[in-house]
C-alpha cells in the first residue's frame, strides 16, 4: 500500500535545520492495521502527515500504491489523497458551525460526486456507524465519543483505501477509546488499511503491527 | 460546489459568533448609512437644474468684459439682449426676467415682505417646464398681471381661488391670472410671483430713463435664458452674437452714451446645468455650492467605506485560530485556495448586503440631522432609477471586496500540515499586512481629526477676526425702502429711545456686493479711469459703524456735501493718491457734463466683503436723494433690551404704513456669511466622530488580536516575572513603526488639503503646531489606553497556566 525509502524530513527553525525523521524505511501492506508508536516529539505525527500525503519529505521516496509521490506537487497529492485517504485526529476536527451530516459530507463537497450520490454515501456511512439519528446535531451537542465516530464517518465517506488516525483516543476516556478502537478494527477487517499513531502503549497494542519510533528513527518493529 | 453551499456556510459562520457578527454588521451599516447620505447629498447638488425638459440645450447668457479698470463676470445681461437673440435662427426660445426689490405685498388685510417677486414673460414656463395649475398666461403680455406659485397661493389664499384676486405691491395693483407649480428645489433661482414685464413701464414711468433702461446694451439689469436648437455650436453662436452687437454699436457710434464708452461687454452662454457649481459670477440670484466641498464629501465617503471595511477585517480576523483550523480541515479534504477565498468573500458579501439594507434604514433615520444642517429634504426614496440602484449595488460590492479580500487571503494561506501540528501560527507577512491596515485606520482618523481642527480653527478665525469696524449692537432694518422719504423724522424719533446710540442708513452693508462706479482721476498730467465699489450712505453712517477717521472729515449732513467722497486706506494706497484731501475725482453724467467730487476724508480699512477677498478700494458718498435707503442701521447702546426693539418696531410701523419690520443684527449676519463652511465643518465633525468611534473598535480588535496570537509568549513572559508594562511595550513595539508612518502621512496630507482649502480665503490663519500635536496625542493615547485595558482585562481573568 505504502512504502518509504530513505525518507528524511528536516524543518528549518530560524537558521538551524532540525531533522525530525531520519532515514525511514517502511513498508505497509494493503489491509494492514499498523501502529506508529512513540513518545511525544518522537516524529510520529510528521511521519503520519507524510504517509497521509499531506507533507512532502525533504529527501527519500514514498510510494503510494506503487506511485512515487515524494516529488509530487501539493495539487497532485491533493488529488491522490482526497479519493484514497481518510484522516482522524485526537481533537476530532469537526467544523463546529456545521451539523454532523454536513461534516461527514465535507470530503464529497470537493470531489466530483453528484448530489444524489453524496446523500446516499453520507446516509450509508452514518447508518453503518449508527449515527443517522444524530445527523442534524452540531458537534457541540455530541459527546467526545460520538464526535470521534462522526470524524470516522467523515474519514470513510469517500471509501478510502487507507485511514490515517493520529491519537484517535487521546481525548477520550478508556471506555470510549476502546469503542473507537473496535470500530477502527472493524474497518480494517473490511479491507481498509489503517495506520494509527499513538503515544499510549495500550492503544498501540490494538494494532497487529507496531512500529516504534524514537527521535525520528524507527528503533523497533513488532507483530502481534 | 454551488453558491447555495457558500451562502449557507457563510451564514452559519456568521451565526456562530452572533456578538461579533452584530458588531461587524452594525459598524458596516453605520458606515454605509453615512456613505449613502453623502452620496444623496452629492447627487442632490449635482442634479441642480437638470430636471427641465431638454436641459442640455438651455443656457444662461452671461456678461463678460471690462468696466473701467475692473473686470466684469456677471450673471446679468441687458434687457435688450433678448430681442437680438430672438431673431437669431439658432434660437428656439428666449426668456428674461428681472427680480424685483424686497417689498411689501398686501392682499386685503394680510401682507408679507416678498423677496421673490420677478418681472418676466411667459417663455419662462416653457423653458423651465413649469406647469400651470389653473388660469392662463394669455394676458401676461399686458401690464399689472401676475402669476403666483402653488406655495404662494397656499400662503395667501389657503383654500380660496386666487384667480382674479388683486394684490398690491409698492402702490401698484396686480391681478392674479394663473397659478403655476413651484420651481424645483434644486434650481438656481426661485420665484413666488411672476409679474408681466410690461408692468415695469408703470413702475419706472414712460421716461427717457425707462427707455434707456430697456434698450441700452451696456446695462446689466436682467437674467436672460436661451434654448438653442439641437446641434447648435455654442462657440459659433457666441461669436455670431457678439459680432451682431459690435455691428450695432458701430452703427450707433454717433450716439455713443457715456456707459458705452466705459463698459466693454461680451456675451457668453453658460449651460444651465453648470450654474450651481460655478461660483465666479457676480449677481447670482442664489448661493451656489463650491465643488471643492463636494470633492471633500466624496473623499470622506471613500474614507468611511475604507475604515468600515478595515473594521470588518479587524473583527473577522480577531480570533483567527478557529477560522484557520476550519480552512486547514477543508484543505485537507480537497478544498483549493480559491474555495476558501470564495467562502470568505461570500461571507463578506452577505455582511455587506445586510449592512447595505440596514445602512439604507440608518440613512433614513439620520437624514433629519443632515436635512436640518444643509436645509435639504434628503430621503432614501430619492434613490431611484437604474443608475442609483447600480451605485448602491456597486457600494455593496465595494464594501464586500474591501472587507473580504484580506480575510480571504489570510485564511486561505494556511497550510494543511497545521492540522497535524495543531499550530495555527500567523506568518510575518500577515503581521505586516495587519500593521498596514491598522496604520490605514489610524491614517483616516488622524487625517479627518486634523482636517476638522483646521477647519474649526479657520471658521473661528473668520468669526472672531476684527472686521475694522464695530458690528456689535448694530440693529439693521432690512426693508428701509418702506420708510419712503420719511427717514429724517424716523431717525429723530429713534434717537429719542433710551437704548439707541446712533441711527444711520445706507444702500449696501458689509458682507454683500457693492454698486460700482467709474470716476476720472487726474494725477499730474495722467488721466486715469478708475472703477471702485461705492456705498451710498447717510451722513452718520461712518460713525454708526465705528469707522476711524484717518484724515479729513466724515460726511457731513449740514454741509450738504453730496459731492464729497470718503475713501478707505487701500483706495489711497492702490490709486497712489499722494495728497488725498487736495485731490478730487470727476464723474461724467449722461448729458455730457462733468461733476467734481472732492475727497473729503480717509477712513481705516475694514472688511466690507467676506474674508475670502482682499480689501479693495472703497468709496462712500452721501446719497443724493436721502429719502430712499435700503438699510437703516441703528447702533444700540449696552442698556438696550427687548423693550427697545419693541419700541423700534412700533416707531417703524408708524413710518412704514404698517409694513412689518424685517430686521437683523449685523454681527449675526456677518457670521452667517460663512454658513456653508460652518455646515461643512459640522458634517466633517460628524464623520470624524464616527470614524473615531470605528477606530476605537478597530484598536480594540487589534489589541485582542495581538494578545490572542501571542498568548503563549505572554504566558511565558509572565511566568518568568517580566512586568506587565514591559510585556505591553513588547506587544505593541512591532506596530509603532506602522503607526509613526501613518501619523506622518496623515498629518502631511491633512496639511496639504487644508492649505488648498485655505487658498479660498485671502485672510486666513495657520494651524498652530500644538493642534497637530493634540490630534496625534489623542490618537496615540486612545490606542495605548485600549491596549492596556484589554491586556489587563485578559490577564485578570486568565492565569498564566491557562495560556497553554
Amino acid at each position: 500500500m505504502i512504502r518509504t525509502k530513505n525518507l528524511v524530513k528536516t524543518y528549518n527553525q530560524g537558521d538551524i535545520a532540525v531533522t525530525v525523521l531520519s532515514n525511514i524505511n517502511l513498508n505497509i501492506e494493503e489491509g494492514e492495521f499498523a501502529g506508529i508508536y512513540g513518545l511525544p516529539g518522537s516524529g510520529k505525527t510528521t511521519l503520519l502527515s507524510i504517509l497521509g500525503l499531506v507533507e512532502a519529505p525533504t529527501s527519500g521516496d514514498i510510494y503510494f500504491m506503487g506511485l512515487n509521490t515524494a516529488q509530487k506537487k501539493e495539487k497532485d497529492r491533493v488529488k491522490i489523497r482526497k479519493s484514497n485517504i481518510g484522516y482522524i485526529f485526537e481533537d476530532f476536527n469537526l467544523l463546529d458551525n456545521m451539523t454532523l451530516y454536513e461534516n461527514v459530507m465535507l470530503p464529497l463537497i470537493y470531489s466530483p460526486v453528484n448530489k444524489r450520490e453524496r446523500v446516499e454515501k453520507v446516509e450509508d456511512i452514518l447508518s453503518k456507524l449508527k449515527l443517522i439519528h444524530l445527523k442534524n446535531r452540531y458537534p457541540s451537542q455530541l459527546t467526545g465519543e460520538l464526535q470521534q465516530q462522526a470524524a470516522i464517518a467523515r474519514a470513510l465517506v469517500n471509501k478510502p483505501v487507507m485511514l490515517i488516525a493520529d491519537e484517535p483516543t487521546g481525548k477520550l476516556n478508556s471506555k470510549s477509546g476502546e469503542y473507537i478502537l473496535n470500530i477502527l478494527s472493524m474497518i480494517n477487517e473490511e479491507g481498509t488499511t489503517v495506520i494509527l499513531g499513538t503515544s499510549a502503549k495500550e492503544t498501540a497494542e490494538h494494532c497487529r503491527r507496531i512500529i516504534h519510533i524514537f527521535d525520528g528513527h524507527i528503533i523497533n518493529e513488532s507483530l502481534l | 460546489m454551488n453558491l447555495i453551499y457558500y451562502i449557507r456556510s457563510a451564514y452559519r459562520s456568521l451565526m456562530k459568533n452572533k456578538g461579533y457578527s452584530f458588531i461587524n454588521i452594525a459598524g458596516l451599516s453605520f458606515g454605509l448609512g453615512l456613505v449613502i447620505i453623502i452620496l444623496l447629498l452629492v447627487k442632490y447638488e449635482l442634479n441642480y437644474d437638470t430636471n427641465y425638459p431638454d436641459a442640455d440645450n438651455i443656457y444662461r447668457v452671461i456678461s463678460k468684459g471690462k468696466f473701467g479698470t475692473s473686470r466684469i463676470n456677471d450673471a446679468q445681461t441687458p434687457l435688450a439682449l433678448s430681442d437680438i437673440l430672438q431673431k437669431m435662427p439658432e434660437t428656439e426660445m428666449v426668456t428674461r426676467f428681472i427680480p424685483g426689490a424686497n417689498k411689501f405685498i398686501r392682499f386685503k388685510s394680510a401682507g408679507f415682505n416678498e423677496k421673490k417677486f420677478f418681472f418676466g414673460d411667459k417663455y419662462i414656463f416653457d423653458i423651465f417646464g413649469l406647469k400651470l395649475i389653473s388660469g392662463s398666461l394669455d394676458s401676461l403680455t399686458l401690464p399689472n398681471k401676475v402669476v403666483i406659485t402653488e406655495n404662494t397661493s397656499k400662503t395667501y389664499f389657503r383654500n380660496t381661488n386666487p384667480l382674479g384676486q388683486t394684490i398690491t405691491r409698492g402702490g401698484i395693483k396686480y391681478k392674479i391670472i394663473a397659478v403655476c407649480n413651484d420651481m424645483p428645489p434644486a434650481s438656481h433661482f426661485h420665484f413666488d410671483f411672476l409679474a408681466s414685464i410690461e408692468t415695469t413701464r408703470e413702475i419706472l414711468g414712460n421716461t427717457y430713463e425707462y427707455k434707456r433702461w430697456k434698450n441700452n446694451l451696456h446695462l446689466r439689469n436682467a437674467y436672460t435664458y436661451i434654448k438653442l436648437k439641437p446641434g447648435t455650436s455654442i462657440r459659433t453662436f457666441e461669436k455670431k452674437l457678439n459680432k451682431i452687437i459690435q455691428q450695432r454699436e458701430k452703427h450707433n457710434t454717433a450716439k455713443k452714451s457715456i456707459t458705452s464708452k466705459t463698459i466693454k461687454l461680451n456675451f457668453r452662454l453658460q449651460p444651465v446645468k453648470s450654474i450651481h457649481l460655478r461660483l465666479y459670477l457676480t449677481s447670482e440670484m442664489e448661493e451656489g455650492t463650491n465643488p471643492v466641498h463636494l470633492v471633500i464629501y466624496l473623499a470622506i465617503a471613500l474614507f468611511i467605506l475604507f475604515i468600515t471595511g478595515i473594521n470588518f477585517i479587524n473583527i473577522t480576523t480577531l480570533y483567527p485560530t478557529r477560522r484557520l483550523k476550519e480552512s486547514s480541515i477543508r484543505k485537507l479534504y480537497g478544498a483549493k485556495r480559491r474555495h476558501i477565498v470564495l467562502l470568505t468573500i461570500t461571507e463578506a458579501f452577505i455582511v455587506s448586503a445586510i449592512a447595505t439594507l440596514s445602512g439604507l434604514v440608518i440613512a433614513e433615520l439620520i437624514s433629519p440631522v443632515f436635512n436640518s444642517l444643509f436645509g435639504l429634504n434628503l430621503h432614501i426614496t430619492q434613490i431611484n432609477g437604474l443608475q442609483d440602484i447600480g451605485i448602491v449595488i456597486l457600494i455593496t460590492f465595494a464594501a464586500g471586496i474591501i472587507s473580504g479580500i484580506y480575510p480571504a487571503k489570510f485564511f486561505s494561506e494556511i497550510k494543511v500540515i497545521s492540522i497535524f501540528k495543531k499550530q495555527y501560527n500567523i506568518n510575518k507577512s500577515a503581521f505586516i499586512l495587519r500593521g498596514t491596515i491598522a496604520a490605514g485606520h489610524l491614517f483616516v482618523v488622524l487625517f479627518l481629526s486634523v482636517l476638522t481642527i483646521g477647519i474649526w480653527n479657520q471658521i473661528t478665525y473668520l468669526k472672531d477676526h476684527n472686521p475694522g469696524f464695530d458690528p456689535e449692537n448694530i440693529y439693521v432694518i432690512n426693508n428701509g425702502f418702506s420708510a419712503h422719504q420719511n427717514f429724517s423724522n424716523l431717525k429723530q424719533e429713534l434717537l429719542r429711545l433710551k437704548g439707541v446710540e446712533n441711527v444711520s442708513a445706507s444702500m449696501s452693508l458689509p458682507g454683500e456686493e457693492y454698486f460700482k462706479m467709474t470716476f476720472n482721476y487726474k494725477s499730474g498730467n495722467k488721466n486715469t479711469k478708475i472703477t471702485i465699489p461705492v456705498n451710498h450712505v447717510e451722513c452718520d453712517y461712518l460713525e454708526t459703524l465705528g469707522l476711524k477717521l484717518k484724515k479729513g472729515t466724515y460726511l457731513n449732513c449740514q454741509m450738504k456735501d453730496s459731492m464729497g467722497i470718503v475713501l478707505n486706506e487701500t483706495a489711497i494706497k492702490e490709486l497712489k493718491i499722494k495728497k488725498p484731501l487736495e485731490s478730487h475725482f470727476e464723474i461724467q453724467t449722461s448729458d455730457g457734463n462733468s461733476w467734481k467730487i472732492n475727497i473729503i476724508g480717509v477712513v481705516n480699512d475694514f472688511h466690507f466683503e467676506p474674508l475670502t477677498k482682499k480689501i479693495q478700494p472703497l468709496g462712500m458718498m452721501l446719497l443724493c436723494n436721502s429719502g430712499y435707503f435700503r438699510y437703516i442701521t441703528i447702533k444700540l447702546n449696552d442698556s438696550y433690551s427687548g423693550k427697545t426693539l419693541k419700541e423700534i418696531d412700533s416707531i417703524w410701523n408708524k413710518y412704514s404704513d404698517n409694513e412689518p419690520i424685517e430686521s437683523f443684527f449685523l454681527s449675526a449676519r456677518l457670521k452667517s456669511a460663512y454658513s456653508k463652511d460652518d455646515k461643512m465643518f459640522k458634517a466633517i465633525l460628524i464623520f470624524t466622530v464616527f470614524s473615531y468611534f470605528i477606530s476605537i473598535l478597530g484598536f480594540i480588535s487589534l489589541s485582542l488580536f495581538l494578545i490572542e496570537v501571542k498568548k503563549k509568549k505572554i504566558a511565558l513572559a509572565r511566568t518568568i516575572g517580566i512586568s506587565n508594562n514591559n510585556i505591553i511595550r513588547w506587544l505593541t513595539f512591532s506596530f509603532w513603526k506602522f503607526m509613526l508612518v501613518s501619523i506622518a502621512m496623515a498629518v502631511a496630507l491633512a496639511y496639504v488639503v487644508l492649505s488648498l482649502w485655505l487658498k479660498n480665503y485671502y485672510y486666513h490663519t495657520t494651524i498652530p503646531t500644538g493642534y497637530y500635536v493634540i490630534a496625534i496625542f489623542a490618537v496615540i493615547l486612545t490606542w495605548s489606553v485600549i491596549i492596556i485595558i484589554q491586556y489587563r482585562k485578559t490577564t485578570r481573568t486568565q492565569k498564566p497556566s491557562l495560556f497553554k
